[in-house]
């Protein structure tokens, strides 16, 4: 029973810590959608971007500034600033163009600015593998500090140990300061509150004043912004990526954000958890093989059942 | 109108100079992963190929012409692969192909090979059924499962562990590893205490470890690249397990030790390439390829570098462009390249021995080497 209690335990932890980064990135796709009702396919490239810049921060800084934290704030605001820069400009680029067009123009023009900005990484930073643990240089073993909290035998009587560690405390705590931050921003902020006006009438909110052009920028912003801290917390736990890491993780965080109701906030994040979490469940209780079947069958179930998600508002028909 | 004449006139003539050219050289198609998932091997792969014809070429190619690669992208994919195929055989016309790329890729590209009778070589594609092709298609890496059979003798009789967890990579490399893996796991006393499947996909193996950490396994045999490895091996570590992995010639480049940092120490691995080798030719490889591609040699590119050299040697036997000389040729050939001394038996299959690598103070040395011709005995049929 201990054990079986403690190995709960031990899943539990992977799968928050999994949830995290998929709800983080989900926000990117959800407030997208929100705002100009449109699938953003390129966002798990912006992570992918992310991990890349990630890595090449640490290799500037990681030799002048020898205090761990510090360094990883630092390359963590460097990272979001320019993540954000990409994010800013792939929506200027691609997307305002062509606002107004069908729907399935801005998809295809998405699925496109994905495909080339997998092929502008590979050419320009090579079809190899960065790995990050060879610039830490061991700098990062704070990370790996381990606290015991379950100490137990297993069936067979062997000793079974469940841990926390610094890393997995840092993703949990990080994830959840950036929720709220978010969320005062949305809520409390001129910014979210010309979000909000967007989100609910688009040419109502430009008759009202709101530069709607400049708020949907900003809305690629905080996506891009928020999919560089996630990126920042997997090549910590990772410690490789590659152009390509951005496709399954990807699908992975717009599947959370449908899940939890696309277009609502608290819905991607929840989306991510729970995509996290049933990953992880099944895999320990069940067959690591069909994890991923596990997690689309539900997402099946609840949009059978509440076709728009979780947390979602049912669309007003606008006739 | 006269100096359009006269440019298309310049132009042709050029086009035929270049055929005039291009006719003294012997062409060796090439098809590897340059973009997509797999890019990294193929980059690999084609450095090793290159730097196998330059220095062929140097040493005045063979039978008087140079050697010159025709190399295109296959994203490790069949279906890019196959019509691959068929514009090296019908457009390219050359004389032999070697494949740079990954199972899926080369099984399709080989029953076209075979059918037009053209040799082909696959450089370290695993798979049992490339070779059953036919008599046109060899290999210069070991099937998975003689590979996987190394790996058991490796676990239950060089390393003395009991009590294994597999955990396998879910695609033709990992599966044939396996199967040879545990064929011959209970012949060395070695008992599979349970078995977890990843894709290749995978980076975050929190789920599964703490399954491995509840079994408390003796050893792991971990089936993956150096990409999926690195990760795994890595949070494995972190999570406090430390019961040895054993890996393949998946694990074997310079970038696995890079991702998995410290807890890369002590992880064994079977392959073919042996870095403390004495051998000239696998010293020479090692340096040259070093200096050519500016990080260190791994085992894809030294299997495509002995692909090369296979086909230098049996093109240089066969002393003609006839397909069918040049595959006897071929069958018959005994080469001493990078990854050992290398001759196939009547399926085409490698024979030669398995080199047993391990991690320490951050680079790949020898361990042992694992010589036994019955274990090691590549299938006939």
């Amino acid at each position: 029973m201990e054990f079986q209690f403690a190995y709960f335990v031990d899943q539990l932890i992977n799968g928050v810590t999994l949830g995290s980064i998929y709800g983080l990135i989900a926000i990117g796709y959800t407030m997208v959608y929100g705002i100009i009702g449109m699938i953003n396919f390129a966002h798990g490239e912006i992570f992918m971007i992310g991990t890349f810049l990630t890595v090449i921060f640490f290799m500037l800084i990681i030799g002048t500034i020898t205090f761990f934290p510090l360094a990883v704030l630092i390359v963590l605001l460097m990272s979001v600033l320019l993540t954000s820069v990409y994010g800013w400009t792939l929506e200027r680029v691609a997307y305002r163009p062509l606002r107004g067009s069908p729907r399935l123009a801005a998809l295809i023009t998405a699925i496109g600015m994905s495909i080339f900005l997998q092929n502008y990484v590979q050419l320009l930073q090579g079809a190899r593998n960065k790995p990050l643990t060879g610039i830490l240089e061991g700098k990062d073993d704070i990370l790996r500090v381990k606290y015991d909290l379950i100490n137990t035998l297993n069936a067979a009587g062997q000793p079974y140990l469940v841990t926390i560690s610094n890393l997995q405390l840092l993703i949990i705590i990080l994830t959840v300061v950036v929720m709220v931050v978010f969320s005062q921003i949305i809520s409390r902020t001129a910014l979210g509150r010309s979000q909000r006006a967007c989100e609910q009438d688009r040419s109502m909110a430009a008759l009202l004043g709101i530069n709607v052009d400049k708020t949907i920028s900003m809305t690629f912003v905080m996506g891009a912004a928020l999919a560089a801290v996630a990126s920042l917390m997997f090549m910590m736990h990772v410690s490789t990526t590659d152009f390509f890491v951005g496709f399954l993780i990807g699908v992975k965080a717009f599947t959370a954000a449908v899940l939890g109701g696309i277009g609502s906030m608290p819905g991607a994040m929840l989306g991510g958890m729970i995509i996290g979490l049933v990953e992880t469940f099944f895999g320990a209780y069940f067959n690591q093989e069909y994890k991923d079947v596990a997690t689309f069958t539900l997402l099946v179930l609840v949009l059978i059942f509440r076709p728009t998600g979780i947390l979602g508002k049912p669309d007003i028909e606008k006739v | 109108m006269r100096t359009k004449l006269l440019f298309a006139g310049v132009l042709s003539a050029g086009i035929f100079a270049a055929g005039m050219a291009q006719a003294q050289n012997i062409k060796i198609g090439f098809h590897a992963p340059l973009t997509g998932f797999a890019a990294a091997d193929g980059k690999s792969a084609v450095l090793g190929a290159q730097l196998a014809v330059e220095q062929i070429n140097a040493k005045g190619g063979v039978n008087g012409k140079k050697l010159q690669l025709v190399i295109y992208d296959d994203q490790a994919s069949p279906k890019n692969s196959a019509p691959i195929a068929n514009k090296l055989i019908s457009q390219d016309k050359v004389a032999l192909a070697i494949s740079g790329s990954y199972s899926g890729a080369t099984r399709a590209a080989a029953g076209v090979f075979q059918k037009a009778k053209v040799p082909y070589i696959a450089a370290y594609a695993v798979h049992p059924s490339i070779t059953k092709a036919g008599p046109y298609v060899f290999r210069t890496s070991f099937v998975g499962e003689v590979q996987g059979r190394a790996g058991a003798k490796l676990v239950g009789d060089i390393l003395k562990k009991r009590r294994v967890v597999l955990i396998t990579l879910k695609n033709d490399f990992g599966r044939s590893l396996v199967r040879g893996f545990k064929e011959k796991a209970a012949a060395y006393g070695v008992k599979i205490v349970s078995e977890y499947e990843y894709s290749i996909k995978n980076r975050q193996f929190g789920p599964i470890i703490a399954k491995v950490k509840a079994d408390k396994p003796d050893a792991i045999y971990a089936t993956g690249y150096f990409f999926t490895a690195g990760p795994l091996v890595r949070q494995l570590r972190a999570a406090g397990v430390k019961a040895v992995v054993i890996g393949q010639e998946g694990y074997d480049s310079q970038k696995f030790i890079k991702i998995a940092g410290k807890a890369a120490e002590g992880v064994v691995i079977t392959t073919s390439l042996n870095r403390d080798s004495k051998r000239a030719v696998t010293l020479g490889f090692i340096k040259a390829f070093e200096k050519k591609a500016g990080y260190k040699a791994d085992m894809v590119a030294a299997t495509t570098h002995t692909a090369i050299y296979v086909a230098a040697a049996a093109l240089k036997a066969a002393g003609s462009m006839d397909p069918a000389a040049i595959r006897a040729a071929i069958a018959k050939t005994t080469v001493n390249a990078a990854t050992g001394q290398i001759s196939f038996n009547s399926l085409g299959e490698v024979q030669k021995s398995v080199l047993v690598q391990v991690v320490r103070n951050g680079n790949w040395h020898f361990h042992s080497k694992i010589d036994d011709k019955m274990l090691l005995a590549p299938p006939t049929k």
